[in-house]
């Protein structure tokens, strides 16, 4: 599998519920601390923000990805969804630079997950262990997902 | 040597209470299970990823379409395949096997004979081989299980 051809200079290693992921950090997406965000959970959103008077849900997901009314979220990350953010509440994060990782494509196998979209198209093969990386758009198509089910923040 | 030209070199493959019997050239290699990394959403069948020669590689338990799984112990191995065909050059694939699994050569195709009923869609044929259940894979219907996507 070849590596990833991109432009992504920098990726965003996220912690929440034992796991680790990176998100390629593009220049769409929005980091905010939990002092920013009205945190009352809104169906299973756990935290929002108000954008121009549009709720911003962000989700706090479980290991499985399932959403959790509370956790020891301290930011979210919010996705450019649909020209409507949809966030990820994380434990903790940092920024690290693409050129030391070792990024792979990556395609998984068996039916697509209920967003719709594949929530992974690469890993990182770094020395001291495999991480996921999420498809930006998968990701994104799953918190809306999760926002249809549970109910929308309004 | 029109002998030798009907030998084929195969693998037996011990998943829980069968074997998969296939040719050894669909197997890249044979490695014990370690540092294997959970993918949510995955379907059970899926037991994760692993690092592969600097590669990532999903793992299946294909026994869990039908059973509750293999139990991984020390005698787990993991064979890891060829891409199937008309797939990527890197999309490798492994399969979780309860025990180390054992080279077979068949000198001709009458072990292959059978009678046996088969409901599984996954096998092609299923036969007994040494006086343990052993069947053929059917590489279509994994390919159909691995890429859904791409069924037309």
């Amino acid at each position: 599998m070849r590596p990833v051809a991109t432009q992504v200079r920098h990726y965003l290693e996220i912690g929440f519920a034992g796991a680790r992921y990176l998100l390629p950090n593009v220049p769409h997406l929005v980091v905010e601390p939990r002092e920013n965000l009205t945190v009352r959970p809104l169906g299973l959103a756990a935290a929002q923000r108000v954008v121009s008077g549009v709720v911003w849900p962000a989700f706090a997901l479980d290991a499985a990805l399932e959403p959790v009314e509370e956790a020891n979220w301290t930011r979210a990350v919010f996705l450019d969804a649909t020209r409507r953010g949809v966030g990820i509440l994380v434990e903790d994060m940092r920024l690290l630079a693409a050129e030391p990782l070792r990024i792979e494509a990556f395609s998984p196998l068996g039916p697509l997950p209920p967003g719709g979209q594949p929530l992974f198209d690469a890993a990182s093969m770094q020395t001291e262990g495999l991480i996921l990386v999420f498809s930006l758009d998968g990701l994104a198509a799953h918190l809306l997902y999760q926002e249809r089910r549970h109910g929308r923040a309004e | 040597m029109a002998a030798r030209s009907n030998r084929v070199h195969g693998l037996l493959l011990p998943i829980g209470e069968r074997s998969l019997l296939l040719p050894s050239a669909l197997v890249a290699e044979i490695i014990t299970l370690a540092d294997i990394v959970e993918q949510p959403l995955a379907p059970q069948w899926i037991l994760g990823v692993i690092n592969w020669r600097s590669r990532p590689v999903t793992v299946c338990d294909l026994t869990r379409l039908w059973s509750p799984g293999i139990e991984i112990n020390a005698r787990s191995r993991v064979a890891v395949f060829y891409p199937l065909a008309g797939r990527g050059p890197g999309e490798f694939f492994a399969i979780l096997t309860s025990a180390e699994p054992q080279p077979r050569v068949l000198d001709d195709a009458a072990p292959l004979m059978t009678n046996a009923s088969n409901e599984n869609p996954l096998f092609a044929v299923t036969l007994v081989l040494d006086g343990r259940p052993a069947a053929i894979p059917n590489l279509a219907t994994l390919a159909d299980l691995f890429y859904p996507a791409q069924v037309t």
